[in-house]
């Protein structure tokens, strides 16, 4: 619930109507908004970590396997030889550093490779060695042309990515040497230590998304260049790769009396492949979607010997498990709660997300009886960019706003009670964390409660207001809080993590 | 404290009974002022993002059969695409699964020792490796006849090496798939008449130097 795209998305029937209203309003500051929410939401790096963690293994398990016989795949008298790569590559860009290393050199460079890869995987310098093992996957995958698969251009995909965002920000030696740096710190100064918090980032949610987006397309074309074929249409298709001795790691011939099993897997793999690029993204059906997901390429590995790709495939798919998800999988592993670290607060990441003028829009809930006035302000909010979220119900608001976490309330007060208004109030006002408070009494209802709303949290305006000032005093109060507490944190946490 | 808005922003009367209107010189949620690096940095990355995505989709639409227009931008992406190893087709198992090919190879050394050889098989080990084998015979047996001349040359030329050998024979073997009904009528995957070789040539290994 404390993402920014979650809380969006569990806004009421009501104002999900309005946020449809919105885009035939004002469809391109609407798009503007989603494009930037979905792209620049700083995010949990646990992920991109877990990511690290799975595809730097099979890097460094990929090109091991290469060293088997360096000669062969990467000589100058090897199956690739560069003579044949100029002419099978024709003028195509094909950067590789291995076009410059002679024979006699070939495996001192080899385990230098290794040894970087080896880095990346325990999350050692990341952002030097992420960047070093995508120049060693490509210049690997380039040089060993006519011996290379799927694993190879996933394991190129991932790792650009893994470049991308901070991959090594969590569960490698990076994080330890900041937690021993912070203890040191802390014993040198005498004062108590605290872990480093934990930041979100938005290059991990950069990071993530287009991990995500890139597997859609994988998917997307995977299965619309399958419909090209008869046998995944006649339903033969499963039992043609079944059939493939080559490619067989356990017999699946008995299929051959079922013929419905190939027909079903067949048909399921194509509607799979080709609605992955939709079905993912409705977040009821993610979890069937990845499980599916899962159930194809375990098989693809177990029944067809391609353990690598398979394996690789599922790790991509890890970018569609949320982040709270994996810290609750991963929080019970030995080590983790120095690995893992402590996530910072949402409210300050998200605020200070918006000081990096990436326009990530505050987030209201609006309180108003009367629901004609209520939509009518929350459209005017929607239209400029906010997110909001409309509660007609006091109880109802106290809920929601535990749930959806604003940055803001706002209480239009006029049709309640005083004593509801007070108590609404001061039990907002008492929580530590409470949001800024925006209380609009009508001038005999102030004059009534004069002197029993006063706390520095709430904002009690009076008479008659305009939605211009309103959301210009929400703006600055924002603004003003949002500094605040930049600076607090960094005097209270001064070892920050990528931001 | 009680915060108050000052009257001179108090135009349309909100509460009470009077409605809410929208602000007419209202602008975006965030305005605070950018600095002109930083807006120039979020307009590079967002371009960025825009040309990442328009590479990632029309690479794969430019496998044929592709339309010209796809090709175009393609044209115009490639470079990008190549220079990441992110031109890909992502067509895996289509238009549907077909034979496999595998290589057969005889050696012979200076001595008259003669070796003789298939791959992939499935004595090489491990599974990864046996792959990239796999992937050798693969490509050779899917290119064109132009291109296999080419190729098995730089075969030939790996198992003389390998296997110090005076004179190499190379020929690709297809490898067809059986039907379900062949199967149950007691056929094998690895019947003989599944397999149809087809010689690429004989080489020698001053000519291959």
């Amino acid at each position: 619930m404390k993402n920014r795209f979650g809380w969006a998305n569990r806004i009421s029937d009501k104002a999900r109507l309005y946020r449809w209203v919105s885009w035939l309003l004002n469809p391109f500051r609407v798009a503007a908004n989603a494009w930037n929410e979905f792209w620049y939401s700083p995010s949990d790096p646990v992920v991109l970590a877990l990511i690290r963690i799975f595809a730097g293994g099979m890097l460094l398990y990929t090109h091991v396997i290469w060293g088997l016989n360096l000669p062969a795949f990467f000589g100058s008298s090897g199956w690739n030889s560069p003579d044949v790569l100029s002419v099978v590559q024709e003028d195509g860009i094909v950067p590789s550093f291995w076009w410059y290393v002679s024979d006699q050199w070939l495996m001192p460079v080899h385990c230098l490779c290794i040894a970087i890869l080896f880095l990346f995987w325990i999350g050692f310098a990341t952002r030097v060695t992420s960047v070093l093992s995508m120049i060693i996957t490509i210049s690997y995958s380039y040089r060993a042309h006519m011996s290379n698969f799927g694993l190879d251009q996933i394991n190129a995909i991932l790792c650009l990515y893994l470049c991308i965002g901070p991959s090594g920000a969590l569960l490698s030696v990076d994080r330890w040497i900041s937690v021993v740096r912070a203890r040191r710190k802390a014993r040198r100064e005498g004062v108590p230590y605290a872990a480093p918090v934990v930041s979100r980032s938005i290059t991990a949610n950069l990071a993530i998304r287009l991990i995500q987006l890139h597997f859609c397309v994988i998917y997307a074309y995977s299965g619309l260049s399958k419909l090209q074929g008869g046998a995944w249409w006649s339903g033969e298709a499963v039992w043609l790769a079944f059939a493939n001795l080559e490619y067989q790691s356990i017999s699946m011939t008995w299929i051959a009396w079922y013929p419905w099993i190939s027909d079903l897997m067949t048909h399921t793999t194509i509607l799979w492949e080709v609605s992955f690029a939709a079905l993912i993204w409705i977040r009821p059906l993610r979890p069937l979607v990845l499980a599916m997901g899962f159930s194809m390429h375990a098989g693809i590995g177990g029944m067809m010997g391609m353990w690598t790709f398979g394996l690789i495939m599922i790790f991509g798919h890890l970018s569609f498990w949320p982040a709270g998800i994996v810290r609750r999988l991963l929080g019970g592993l030995p080590l983790m709660p120095t690995l893992l670290g402590t996530l910072q607060p949402l409210k300050q990441t998200r605020l200070s997300a918006r000081n990096t003028d990436l326009k990530v829009a505050p987030a209201l809930l609006w309180v108003d009886r009367t629901v004609r006035r209520q939509l009518l302000c929350l459209r005017y909010f929607w239209q400029r960019g906010y997110h909001c979220a409309g509660s007609r119900d006091l109880q109802e608001a106290r809920e929601l706003r535990e749930t959806t976490l604003p940055d803001a309330v706002v209480v239009m007060a006029t049709g309640w009670e005083d004593e509801e208004v007070t108590t609404f109030h001061d039990d907002h006002c008492s929580r530590p964390d409470a949001e800024p408070l925006f209380m609009i009494l009508s001038t005999s209802q102030s004059a009534r409660l004069n002197g029993r709303i006063h706390t520095p949290g709430s904002h009690v305006i009076t008479g008659q207001v305009s939605l211009g000032s309103l959301r210009r005093e929400i703006q600055e109060t924002l603004d003003h809080t949002s500094d605040d507490q930049e600076f607090e944190w960094a005097a209270e946490h001064p070892i920050g993590e990528d931001s | 404290m009680i915060s108050t808005i000052p009257a001179n922003r108090r135009r349309v009367p909100l509460n009470s009974e009077i409605e809410a209107q929208a602000s007419p010189n209202a602008c975006g949620a965030v305005e605070r002022p950018r600095s002109k690096w930083r807006r120039a940095g979020f307009a590079l990355v967002n371009t960025w993002l825009f040309i990442h995505l328009t590479a990632i989709i029309t690479a794969p639409a430019t496998v044929g059969p592709s339309s010209q227009s796809s090709r175009t931008v393609w044209t115009a992406v490639a470079p990008y695409l190549q220079g990441l190893y992110l031109n890909h087709g992502f067509h895996y198992f289509a238009p549907q699964p077909g034979s496999s090919n595998l290589v057969s190879w005889t050696v012979t050394r200076k001595d008259g020792t003669v070796l003789n050889g298939r791959f992939p098989n499935f004595d090489i080990r491990p599974r990864l490796y046996y792959h990239r084998h796999f992937m050798l015979s693969e490509f050779l047996g899917n290119s064109p006849p132009e291109l296999q001349t080419v190729i098995v040359k730089g075969f030939a030329r790996n198992l003389c090496r390998e296997y110090d050998g005076e004179t190499v024979t190379i020929s690709t073997v297809r490898h067809d798939l059986p039907s379900m009904e062949r199967v149950r009528a007691g056929g094998k995957l690895d019947d003989g008449d599944l397999y149809e070789e087809q010689p690429l040539g004989s080489f020698k290994r001053e000519d291959l130097l």
